[in-house]
């Protein structure tokens, strides 16, 4: 490529956690500018989990979350009460195409981070503030973080072992995810918007309301047909598709994945389970909706068949016959394992300068995409130390002077 | 004026790319489904609304193609691909989610396309990518590619085995990631005027949530597991009419103040284990946490308990189905969901914008199309006759 994609962009970045960090982060691996925003009183607090051994400095260094979600950005400090600090961000504003930030709706008001505000700096301005449940209506002041939106949306619902009497809870955060793609898609398309009219605007990201416009079939099969669908365990949720689960397989805590969608797919895989067609010429097994109809049973002879078969036997055996059956695969087999990935070059090492600290290198998550062949590859460094680039940008961003620099820290502009 | 106004995007068969198509239709791209002449094989995946039209009755379908025009034409033989060629030559964007090689088989793959249409963005999504050992593996439903990348291996309890994610939305999630994909290429072809073959792997997209286990596993040495079968429950909490959700998130002092402010002890707190629970945001709950929590519940419903507990500041949400979110006060007030009506599905209440942009007012009102609804509308601008269009039907081109 000849150019990053977004290097035309510059991001200023007052978000945490994850689902903010992770979507600026992804502008970075494309090339855009992102300038971090923390302060020595209030940091990310991202950074104090998943320590290298013998890190006892959060500010220093992060552990291996906060460097996944933050390795590329600029980082500065600034105290944004301060008169000299808030000088600074505005100047920042000034130059920046996105102020980007995820507090509660009180706290983004109270930092005056309005687009009101800001627009009055930066004529041009795009905003978003990426909070629980939005800038405005009852519960918008509430406290609330991934789980806690899962649980309101009924996304924790949707996962648990059928006949139990409660899902399973504390699902991985993936309401972050659909906030950190929601903060994706629509920063692109706010910036698409000024380009055709110079005008920016505020977005108003409620992560509760990315995640339940993933649910809007559920919704209308609600609407329709008044079924309160409970647990389901791995089953398929509108029974398109049996057999559909997991399944014990040889050895410890091994596990594979098996789906069958269409008779094509039920054909190939009888003949691998039942060579001799002694039971899947049954009536019982004869459509997809037989088969839904008849699922424990199934479910119970697809066991028998699995436990005597290492998980990466049974992937092999059915891909080969085009049937969809996999290993589940854990963090260490995607790590040090999956040749697949290997061969695409997705994870890349994360390697820090000599220390004591254990270990020295990470691994991290890539781009999960190419464009043109093309996706951030190979070794890369951890974000830096707090506030490390503070100086820089003040000095060759915003073209300040020594002088002024020193000034500003007098006046405790950048704690 | 809309952010992608005049971006032109044809859409192939296949669940894949579908909300990605959805959200650029919501932000005024003009978005054409090209199906077969039976229709998208998502016509045919539930839920579903009994005793209408069978090409009409999904609901799945229903949702994630809002605002979109529908074509048929059979792309897998010549004269359909030959027409599919012309429809290249005004697009700015295809999404396709066919097994890699298929377009290729049918000469319609993007080196041969970008020849008669310079500039364009093609994204190409499936499960394990173009290339790689797996890349010709079969997922027939996201089940698949959960178990062989995603959070599955970390959610579920030991001996009754990992639990999935369902319905689809793993799928839709990774097709955003594909959106950003095309916005960025699209946004550099402002700039350069070149195109973009983008190749997503669904497994790849469902590897990046699984970041904390990645962690985990190389701070510990290896990977979480499955929780333990008498593992202490963590956050719900049962309350009179079913379960709420706490995280103390470093609100320890709070959550103190609740339990005596409601009558409880808790001297028992004062021992040192419990300290964490004030500077740390992920903490473990322990059996007497959780029994004290359960005790606190049981004098509230659960929309009590999340009232008060977020009055309190601590972070606290009602265990809900999605069914209740259409009566969810909050979303109400805010105008989330939008009725749209459609021809056979009738009128319904539909999620609208993820995200509200204040600077522009998105067409989240239109429905999903019939089948072939737009045939005549999209083939006439390619110059095509009534007659000619006859023709077509005839021989199952289109």
């Amino acid at each position: 490529m000849d150019r990053l994609p977004l290097s035309d962009i510059t991001i200023l970045d007052l978000t945490w956690v994850i689902a903010g960090p992770l979507a600026t982060r992804l502008f970075c691996d494309l090339g855009a500018r992102v300038i971090k925003v923390e302060s020595r009183k209030s940091f990310d607090v991202l950074r104090s989990g998943c320590r290298r051994k013998g890190n006892d400095d959060p500010r220093k260094e992060g552990g291996w979350n906060y460097n996944d979600l933050n390795h590329g950005k600029m980082h500065i400090t600034i105290n944004l009460k301060s008169e000299k600090g808030r000088e600074v961000f505005e100047e920042l504003v000034r130059i920046s195409d996105v102020v980007v930030s995820n507090f509660s709706a009180a706290a983004f008001k109270k930092l005056r981070l309005t687009y009101e505000e800001l627009r009055e700096i930066n004529p041009g301005i795009i905003v978003m503030n990426a909070s629980g449940l939005g800038d405005w209506g009852p519960f918008s002041s509430f406290v609330t973080f991934a789980p806690i939106l899962q649980s309101m949306t009924g996304i924790e619902s949707l996962v648990g072992y059928e006949g139990a009497d409660s899902p399973l809870g504390s699902y991985p955060p993936v309401a972050d995810y659909m906030g950190s793609l929601a903060v994706c898609n629509y920063l692109m398309a706010a910036l698409e918007f000024r380009r055709k009219t110079g005008k920016g605007q505020f977005l108003d990201l409620s992560q509760g309301e990315a995640a339940v416009s993933y649910l809007g079939h559920i919704l209308l099969d609600w609407q329709v047909n008044r079924v309160k669908k409970g647990l389901r365990g791995n089953h398929h949720y509108a029974d398109c598709a049996a057999p559909h689960n997991v399944y014990q397989c040889l050895g410890e805590n091994q596990w594979c994945a098996i789906s069958v969608a269409s008779e094509k797919e039920w054909k190939a895989f009888a003949k691998i389970i039942d060579p001799c067609g002694e039971w899947t010429n049954s009536e019982k097994y004869s459509s997809t909706e037989a088969r839904v109809a008849n699922q424990k049973e199934l479910d119970e002879r697809i066991s028998r068949w699995t436990r005597q078969k290492t998980a990466k036997e049974v992937g092999e055996l059915l891909q080969a016959a085009g049937v969809s059956g996999v290993p589940v695969q854990n963090s260490e087999d995607l790590l040090y394992k999956d040749e697949h990935l290997k061969e695409r070059k997705f994870f890349r090492k994360m390697v820090f300068p000599p220390s004591d600290r254990e270990p020295d290198s990470f691994i991290v998550n890539g781009l999960p995409f190419f464009i043109n062949g093309y996706r951030p590859t190979g070794d890369l460094a951890p974000a830096p130390e707090m506030g490390w680039d503070t100086r820089y940008v003040v000095e060759n961003i915003l073209g300040k002077s020594r002088e002024w620099y020193d000034e500003a820290v007098k006046a405790e502009a950048f704690i | 004026m809309k952010p992608y106004d005049g971006l032109r995007v044809l859409e192939l068969e296949g669940a894949a790319g579908m909300y990605c198509g959805k959200i650029l239709s919501f932000l005024g791209a003009e978005v054409i489904k090209i199906e077969s002449p039976e229709g998208d094989i998502c016509r045919k995946k539930g839920p579903f609304k009994p005793g209408v039209d069978d090409t009409e009755s999904s609901l799945y379908y229903a949702y994630f193609n809002t605002g979109k025009k529908s074509i048929t034409l059979d792309i897998s033989i010549p004269q359909g691909g030959e027409i599919f060629k012309e429809l290249v030559k005004e697009s700015h964007v295809i999404i396709e989610s066919f097994a890699p090689g298929q377009l290729k088989s049918w000469g319609l793959d993007y080196d041969t396309l970008k020849e008669i249409r310079p500039g364009l963005i093609m994204l190409s999504i499936t499960p394990f990518g173009q290339s790689g050992p797996h890349s010709g593996w079969n997922a027939s439903s996201d089940l698949i590619v959960d178990a062989m990348g995603g959070p599955m291996a970390d959610a579920g309890i030991e001996g009754k085995g990992p639990l999935h994610l369902g319905g689809d939305i793993m799928t839709a999630m990774a097709g955003m990631y594909g959106l950003f994909a095309i916005q960025a290429a699209y946004h550099n072809y402002l700039f350069t005027n070149e195109g973009a073959h983008i190749d997503l792997s669904q497994q790849e997209c469902f590897i990046t949530w699984k970041n904390q286990s990645l962690g985990f596993t190389q701070v510990d040495g290896k990977s979480p597991g499955l929780r333990k079968p008498d593992a202490v429950r963590q956050g719900l909490v049962r309350c009179k009419d079913g379960f709420a959700f706490v995280m103390i998130g470093g609100k320890w002092k709070e959550v103190l103040e609740w339990f005596s402010d409601t009558g409880q002890d808790i001297s028992v707190f004062d021992n040192p284990v419990y300290a964490q629970h004030a500077v740390e945001v992920l903490t473990r709950w322990d059996t007497v946490l959780l029994e004290r929590f359960n005790i606190l519940g049981s004098n509230y419903t659960k929309t009590e308990f999340m009232l008060e507990g977020q009055r309190r500041r601590i972070p606290v949400g009602v265990l809900e189905t999605p069914d209740t979110l259409l009566e969810n006060e909050h979303l109400k007030a805010r105008g989330y969901f939008r009725e749209v009506e459609h021809p056979v599905l009738g009128r319904l209440l539909y999620p609208g914008e993820p995200v509200k942009m204040s600077g522009y007012s998105q067409l989240t009102g239109v429905p999903a199309p019939l089948l072939g609804e737009h045939n005549k509308e999209v083939y006439s601008r390619l110059g095509y006759s009534l007659e000619q269009l006859e023709d077509f039907r005839q021989r199952n081109i289109i």
